[in-house]
């Protein structure tokens, strides 16, 4: 009795979602940096 | 060089926009925007002596003894439900340490399941049950390492799987491709979806379960051929706590080893799978656990529609040269010469060509699984017929 269920992500559809998902990352980390940033400028010129 | 400097101009004004709509947006968003985290739970802490073993088996007498003697190492107690097992099953079981109901009419294993879990009240004697199946040799930390990530959120922890690839088969390029897709799987897929609690598919041969959990969600007739699907999907619809994977509760598994075994298990599992998203009406409703499913579709028609565009390319091309054939590989190569180093398999290597094949032959599988799927979107009985096994 097997249960357990796996898709395989192979080959380049892999590299791409990986590169994709790396870009992502990136541009989440670049837009929190950045909403960061304006809130400590609105916090100063309170 | 002019087009290099136009792209890298388009780049810098992209980045620039994203750094000025961020910090407008920190400059001009409301007070009081800090989102407080939803909990889905507050789950009791799971001690070790509150957690048991279940297997379900169905004449494994080939595989049973070693199952249970590895499940008992983690030192807890451990049960098997025989459904209707002719052979030597039950015997076999108890002498490596199980208590074994024997259920006397052939029901599958989720009724099976259902039957035992109830039979031995493990709902009123245990907070969490690591389901197993009867092929599977879990490490002697299993319960340990899925125990520690048991947080109060959390209501299922998966278990790492690794095919056994005994030196007997070491040339079958079925538990190539296997060995090789759980490990891509479980780095890349499994990982983000833990992380981001929108885990769809769990191992239904090595997870552990909270009990309360499995009283809402062990039904006698899963409605699709894929258990746990059912039960995966059931958790997210109805949050009833966090999917995590644990990459250290390490199982071994046994896997296809013949073409007709590996086809009609990846077509179960993607029929299960399709009949899950027909069901639980996936993409329906505005949830992360929908958004990340719906993406990881959209990854899959952009899977299966590759292999027949290169085919096209190819002949397109007027034939496959060798620079182009390098190309074709080079994906699987990369992925496959990571995977021979981390898994200590260098005859990974070897089976580049085997697994660009196996690729394109497994779009047919989901192919077919989505037509099958929209045939046949429920199952009156959740039974199939496992592939064959190696004496253990």
């Amino acid at each position: 009795m097997s249960g357990h269920q796996e898709l395989p992500v192979t080959g380049a559809s892999g590299l791409v979602l990986g590169a994709v998902g790396v870009v992502m990352v990136a541009l989440g980390a670049l837009l929190t940096f950045a909403a960061r940033a304006g809130a400590r400028v609105r916090g100063a010129l309170r | 060089m002019p087009l290099i400097m136009e792209v890298l101009s388009a780049l810098s004004l992209a980045l620039l926009g994203i750094l000025v709509v961020g910090f407008v947006y920190g400059l001009v968003k409301p007070d009081g925007q800090r989102r407080v985290r939803r909990r889905l739970h507050d789950y009791a802490p799971v001690s070790h002596d509150e957690v048991a073993v279940l297997i379900a088996c169905h004449n494994g007498e080939a595989t049973i003894a070693r199952a249970v003697a590895a499940a008992v190492a983690n030192g807890v107690p451990v049960y098997v439900v025989s459904d209707a097992s002719t052979d030597d099953t039950v015997a076999r079981a108890e002498a490596a340490g199980a208590t074994v109901f024997a259920q006397p009419v052939n029901v599958g294993k989720p009724a099976a399941l259902h039957a035992a879990y109830a039979h031995f009240a493990l709902g009123t004697r245990y907070r969490a049950v690591a389901i197993l199946d009867d092929d599977v040799v879990v490490a002697p930390d299993f319960v340990v390492q899925s125990r520690a990530l048991m947080s109060a959120e959390v209501a299922i922890v998966v278990g790492h799987n690794v095919t056994w690839w005994p030196s007997e088969r070491r040339w079958n390029p079925w538990l190539a491709a296997r060995a090789y897709s759980y490990w891509n799987y479980q780095l890349v897929i499994r990982r983000l979806q833990s992380a981001a609690n929108v885990m769809n598919c769990i191992s239904g041969s090595n997870s552990l379960y909270r009990t309360e959990l499995l009283d809402r969600i062990l039904p006698e007739r899963p409605p699709y051929i894929v258990d746990d699907t059912y039960w995966v999907l059931e958790t997210h619809r109805r949050e009833l706590g966090r999917v995590r994977y644990a990459p250290r509760a390490t199982a071994l598994l046994q896997d296809p080893t013949t073409f007709a075994d590996w086809y009609s298990q990846n077509l179960r599992w993607m029929w299960g799978t399709f009949q899950g998203v027909i069901g639980h009406r996936v993409g329906r409703r505005a949830t992360r656990f929908d958004l990340a499913y719906v993406l990881l579709m959209l990854h899959w028609l952009v899977y299966v529609v590759s292999g027949p565009a290169t085919v096209w390319i190819i002949l397109a091309a007027g034939g496959l040269t060798p620079t182009g054939a390098l190309v074709l590989v080079a994906g699987h190569g990369v992925w496959m010469c990571c995977a021979s180093v981390h898994l200590r398999r260098p005859r990974l290597v070897l089976f580049i060509p085997a697994l660009a094949v196996i690729d394109l032959i497994y779009r047919v599988v989901l192919v077919h699984a989505l037509v099958k799927a929209i045939r046949q979107p429920v199952v009156e009985r959740c039974v199939w017929k496992s592939p064959a096994r190696l004496v253990t």
